[in-house]
């Protein structure tokens, strides 16, 4: 009766925490009330919910997870852990099992703010934009954050700033074989209007892949009138993670996010921009490399709310081994969103005869002076190119390599800034090593 | 046949006026040019004549073979002998340029109570006409435009006009985006149709489509008014000077 | 030529031997479905008892199902019970008598598509006897399709005249407990198609339900079955383009083909069913089962649909690609307007080697209609070397309407090779200017450009049938564009 365990600890959790709730602003006791309703009421999504049919979420439910807090930062195994994956350098921001923790955290540059605890959760203004995105009947798990999460990391553009250098934030998870962890690290982006800004988010777990670790992660994104964000999310940790992402876009606002995944026993993310004001463009890219029998789920919404905004996604998978994919992206285009000009694809690889793919691009559209393409493929490397390497002198393994390589990174053009586009292809690269012999096949 | 008076329009969902008042006439027979640089009016004033209700007309009248044009919808135009050659010919996937023209024909042989033209008589019609100004018979399978290179919509576009026998051939920009010899065949296809009384109406920014299809009349339109009218040599005045003498410094070679 | 009266004698001795009615007055049972309703239906249609049985364990299953509600798709729940499930066909006091009695709304659709006079009667449901030209066609062609040793009949017969063959095949694609409205038909179906193609032959003509005068009156639970041997090859139309006035709200039809090796089966609908009214009142619902199974190597099934009419739309003619090599095919154009609401696509399921597939929908929404083509692709493990290329199209009419598009992809081997593209449309107003400048109205420019974007799918359409779905689609458009 593992399942009951989890929801046993989930349910301590909240009862635990009933006091830091009545010492709560009135506004976020009752959204957490809501919140938790909501989770218990929508229940453990399984494989008939429409929105969960292709991934089977009960493993995670399988789990021990302890809720003892830890009591030393481990700031120098943090480190350690970020050299090991070129993440050092910069303004980098890290939260441990879901609290800030300043003692590894550097200094903010000037234009930007970075409010956490009370300073966050007590900030004027704030119950106008937590939870107002995330929250909605489909996403329990974004119910069950907003029920629980501990410290909000509230990251704040100011108006007209220009960031010319990305700020790195480091959700890390102490879990481990023997120390299971459930966490639930809770984000607000805040781009004000007319600034511009980069963030690259990671997610990283301390120990090795058998970490008994659940992160159930909510960042929302406020874009405001012809505010800029270049939003890099990577998922770099073997255990089971739940992500969503929900972006609200103003008038002439441009988002941008590429999201990275190339860990995680199980990964399901639910990520929606809404383009809620005129002239806004809102991109949603990603890359999924997966071996073993990794799972990862990317369910997208772009929500065309506004007349004259364009949206572009391009979603990528390489599997091997029994790994599993699973894309459902959905345009959807309001009434009166006119002008709309939206662009979706999905392509996927195969690199292994027990991989499979699930792949589901939806349009639903309501108005009728739109653009909206969609296209979807699951195939092989193109014959012709092969070809056409070989015929320049490349090897057949070498131009299989070259095609593999250039059909990840075509996703990594969409991020232009340099030092991170870099660090995503090297990680694609070590991807690429382990898997030669099948690419060669 | 054509009698434009004191013609006022602009784009209906905009108040700025356009043409500020626009007199012409063109005889049976006469070829006229109106030569303009950028935002003149050029385009305008032709749309206006096919009747594209994105532009209002909120003064002046046209008279078109002694009937008010303005009050006749586009296809009744069109049915009525004028025919426009676009700048920017339109693209319909999934209609074969065949199929397209032929209703056209009938649709303007029905107007005038006369008996469709059947496939075959159709078919005959088409192919000796494309082989005079020089169309790949293929083209009467490919969808309406679609796909097709600059200069093969505008040779579609005069191919069009000849089946169709229009009293007032109209070419809006007929010149851009040609080469040389796409500009001579397409020159050869409009001279053909000279004569008679037919009325022609040539609307270019650059005198180079002059040296091919020689005008009887030359406008200069400028700031959507007529500033001056002239035999051909004003068109070489035009490439000699540009618009220079009418406020514009815009060249009228290419 | 025969007399009129030996034809009417003709088609009343027809009627008879169909068995359609023995005592009319006796022939209703009351509303509601239980398995005593079963058996007096399955009783009255003098069935045998693995029939009875099968039917039994629909019941039992549909029982235990529930309406499915995924599709993009909202309406009224359906009382289940208070449908009577064993109706002889109206009795002629309850029709209307003549044309005048009819929405002439209707009768103008037919005037536009020339249907001729008698034909418009037997449509509009007027108490007609008889009608002469297909009763005299169905004869001639059952002779001739005999001398092939091809069966066309009522399903009804053939479970009496050929019970083996049902047995074998009713099922056996579209399992009696299916989903929810297959389970529902297999229960309680009364009429359809039958046809039965021998071992090498190729069927000579067209097969079509217009001509089986009985199809008119199968009511809301039509079953077809198809079956083309090895080397076999049959064509079959169902429907026709005329509007169908009827009185029954709810249709659940099952469709079967089975395909052995080397054989083709084409099947083409063209679905022009009563719409409802412009507020959405009335209408058929028409939740159909259609499926194909490619049971031989290199066989062949193809559906082609040109779906008009009906309040609700749930549909997804499906192909089983069981034989190596074996290929499916969907061609479809779905039309909504009003207050029309259509779910439909199609499943292909690769099971065999080298299989490959086809998918090309265009999806037409005017007025306040909702179109959505849903599909699945499903390319199973041991499929190697699958191919499937999708395209889905929509042309949107208007900014009240909406378009959708669902694909399902799901893949298991790396050789697949799977595409799947969709776009969305509308009809430009500087494309309707550039006709009318060409002399070409409005209307016919609208006409125009709509065919234009169906035509992938009207060329497969039998020529007939093709110049049909074109008028039938530029009338049911008429007034769409402003």
């Amino acid at each position: 009766m593992k399942q009951a365990t989890t929801i046993d600890l989930l349910e301590r959790r909240w009862d635990g925490a009933s006091a830091q709730r009545g010492a709560e602003a009135s506004w976020l006791c009752g959204l957490r009330e809501e919140a938790w309703a909501q989770f218990n009421q929508a229940g453990i999504p399984t494989t008939r919910h429409e929105n969960w049919r292709a991934t089977n979420i009960a493993p995670v439910f399988r789990r021990d997870y302890e809720t003892a807090a830890i009591d030393a930062l481990p700031c120098g195994r943090v480190h350690e852990e970020l050299a090991r994956l070129d993440l050092l350098g910069g303004t980098t921001v890290v939260f441990i099992d879901g609290r800030f923790a300043p003692e590894c955290s550097s200094s903010m540059p000037e234009g930007i703010e970075l409010l956490s605890g009370a300073n966050a959760l007590e900030a004027d203004g704030l119950d106008r934009k937590l939870g107002q995105t995330a929250l909605g009947i489909g996403f329990p798990f974004s119910a069950l954050n907003s029920a629980l999460f501990s410290d909000l990391l509230w990251l704040r553009v100011r108006s007209g700033v220009v960031a010319t250098e990305p700020v790195t934030i480091l959700h890390v998870t102490t879990a481990s074989a023997d120390l299971g962890r459930f966490s639930h690290p809770r984000t607000l982006l805040e781009i004000e209007s007319g600034a511009k800004a980069a963030i690259a988010e990671y997610y990283l777990s301390l120990h090795d892949d058998d970490a008994v670790e659940c992160t159930n992660a909510v960042t929302e994104v406020l874009l405001g009138r012809a505010a800029e964000l270049q939003h890099l999310r990577s998922v770099l940790s073997g255990g089971f993670h739940f992500g969503r992402l929900a972006v609200d876009q103003a008038a002439e606002s441009n988002y941008n996010n590429v999201s990275l995944t190339l860990s995680g026993k199980l990964v399901r993310n639910d990520l929606s921009c809404g383009l809620y004001g005129e002239g806004a463009h809102g991109e949603l890219n990603g890359l999924v490399m997966v071996r073993d029998d990794q799972l990862v789920d990317n369910h997208t919404w772009i929500e065309h709310a506004q007349p004259e905004c364009t949206s572009h996604e391009l979603y990528k998978a390489i599997l091997d081994d029994q790994a599993r994919v699973v894309f459902n992206g959905r345009i959807h285009v309001h009434p009166g969103a006119q002008k709309t000009d939206a662009v979706q694809a999905n392509r996927n690889l195969l690199l292994s005869g027990d991989a499979i793919v699930n792949t589901n691009p939806q349009l639903e559209i309501y108005a009728d002076d739109v653009k909206c393409t969609h296209g979807a493929t699951v195939g092989q490397l193109d014959e012709q190119a092969q070809f056409y390497l070989q015929a320049r002198g490349l090897s057949r393994d070498q131009a299989r390599a070259l095609l593999v390589s250039a059909f990840a990174k075509e996703v990594l053009d969409h991020l232009p800034i340099k030092r991170l586009s870099d660090w995503a292809s090297t990680k694609v690269d070590q991807w690429l090593a382990r898997s030669a012999s099948a690419i060669e096949r | 046949m054509l009698s434009i008076k004191n013609l006022h329009a602009k784009v209906a969902s905009e108040p700025r006026e356009i043409l500020h008042g626009i007199d012409l006439d063109i005889r049976p027979g006469e070829v006229h040019a109106i030569m303009g640089p950028n935002g003149s009016g050029k385009s305008t004033l032709v749309q206006v004549l096919a009747g594209n209700e994105v532009y209002e007309v909120t003064d002046g009248s046209v008279a078109f073979l002694g009937k008010d044009l303005l009050e006749l919808d586009p296809e009744d135009r069109a049915c009525e002998g004028i025919f426009v050659a676009f700048q920017y010919p339109v693209e319909i996937p999934g209609i074969s340029n065949a199929y397209f023209l032929r209703a056209a024909l009938n649709a303007k042989r029905a107007y005038h109570g006369e008996p469709e033209l059947d496939a075959m008589e159709f078919l005959t019609q088409a192919r000796a006409k494309m082989k005079e100004l020089g169309v790949t018979p293929e083209m009467l399978n490919r969808p309406v435009n679609v796909g097709f290179s600059g200069g093969e919509k505008k040779r579609n576009e005069v191919f069009q006009m000849s089946m169709l026998d229009p009293r007032l051939a109209i070419l809006d920009e007929t010149d851009s985006g040609l080469d040389i010899d796409a500009l001579k065949t397409v020159a050869e296809g409009v001279n053909a149709l000279r004569g008679g009384d037919r009325g022609i109406l040539v609307v270019t920014h650059y005198q180079r489509l002059l040296d091919y299809i020689v005008p009887d009349v030359v406008h200069v339109l400028v700031n959507g008014k007529i500033a001056r009218s002239g035999g051909k040599e004003l068109a070489l005045e035009l490439e000699e000077r540009g618009y220079v003498d009418y406020g514009i410094n815009q060249p009228a070679t290419v | 030529m025969k007399s009129e009266t030996q034809q009417i004698e003709e088609f009343a001795k027809r009627e008879y031997k169909y068995g359609f009615v023995t005592n009319i007055e006796m022939d209703v049972a009351p509303p509601g479905l239980n398995p005593d309703v079963i058996r007096f239906l399955s009783a009255k249609k003098q069935e045998p008892e693995f029939l009875l049985e099968w039917r039994l364990k629909a019941y039992e299953n549909w029982l235990k199902m529930e309406e499915p509600h995924w599709a993009h798709l909202h309406y009224e729940p359906v009382d289940y019970q208070a449908i009577s499930y064993w109706a002889a066909p109206k009795s002629n006091d309850d029709r209307p008598k003549s044309l005048d009695e009819v929405d002439p709304e209707l009768l103008e659709t037919y005037e536009k598509l020339g249907i001729p006079l008698r034909e418009r009667e037997l449509l509009a449901g007027v108490a007609v006897d008889a009608v002469f030209d297909s009763v005299s066609v169905a004869t001639t062609f059952k002779e001739k399709l005999g001398e092939l040793g091809i069966i066309f009949c009522p399903i009804s017969e053939a479970v009496r005249e050929h019970p083996e063959l049902v047995q074998k095949y009713l099922g056996s694609v579209v399992p009696y407990n299916d989903n929810f409205f297959a389970a529902l038909n297999s229960a309680v179906f009364t009429d359809g198609s039958f046809v039965y193609v021998p071992k090498g032959v190729r069927c000579p003509m067209e097969l079509s339900t217009y001509f089986r005068i009985n199809a008119a009156q199968t009511g809301q639970f039509e079953r077809t079955l198809i079956i083309a041997e090895e080397g076999a090859y049959v064509s079959y139309l169902e429907g026709c383009t005329a509007p169908m006035r009827d009185e029954n709200q709810l249709h659940a039809a099952v469709v079967e083909l089975h395909a052995a090796k080397d054989a083709k089966i084409k099947y083409s609908t063209v679905q022009n069913w009563y719409p409802g009214d412009e507020q959405g009142r009335g209408g058929i619902f028409n939740f159909v089962t259609k499926r194909g199974k490619c049971a031989g190597d290199r066989s062949k099934i193809s559906w082609t649909q040109v779906e008009t009419g009906s309040a609700i739309t749930w549909k997804y003619p499906s192909v089983i690609l069981l034989g190596d090599e074996s290929v499916g095919e969907f061609y479809s154009v779905a039309l909504a307007r009003g207050r029309q609401q259509a779910d439909t696509g199609t499943k292909m399921i690769h099971l065999g080697r080298n299989t490959s597939s086809t998918i090309v929908s265009k999806g037409i929404s005017a007025g306040h209609g909702q179109n959505s083509y849903r599909g699945l692709v499903k390319i199973n493990k041991a499929a190697d070397n699958a191919r499937n290329y999708s395209q889905c199209d929509s042309l949107l009419i208007g900014d009240q309407c909406g378009a959708h598009t669902f694909p399902y992809i799901e893949i298991r081997n790396p050789s697949a090779t799977v595409e799947h593209e969709a776009s969305t449309s509308k009809i430009g107003e500087d494309q309707i200017f550039y006709c009318r400048q060409r002399g070409i109205s409005a209307e016919d420019a609208v006409g125009m450009i709509v065919n234009g974007f169906c035509k992938e799918v009207f060329r497969e359409l039998p020529m007939e049938f093709a110049v049909e779905a074109q008028k039938l689609l530029g009338v049911s458009l008429e007034g769409s564009v402003g």
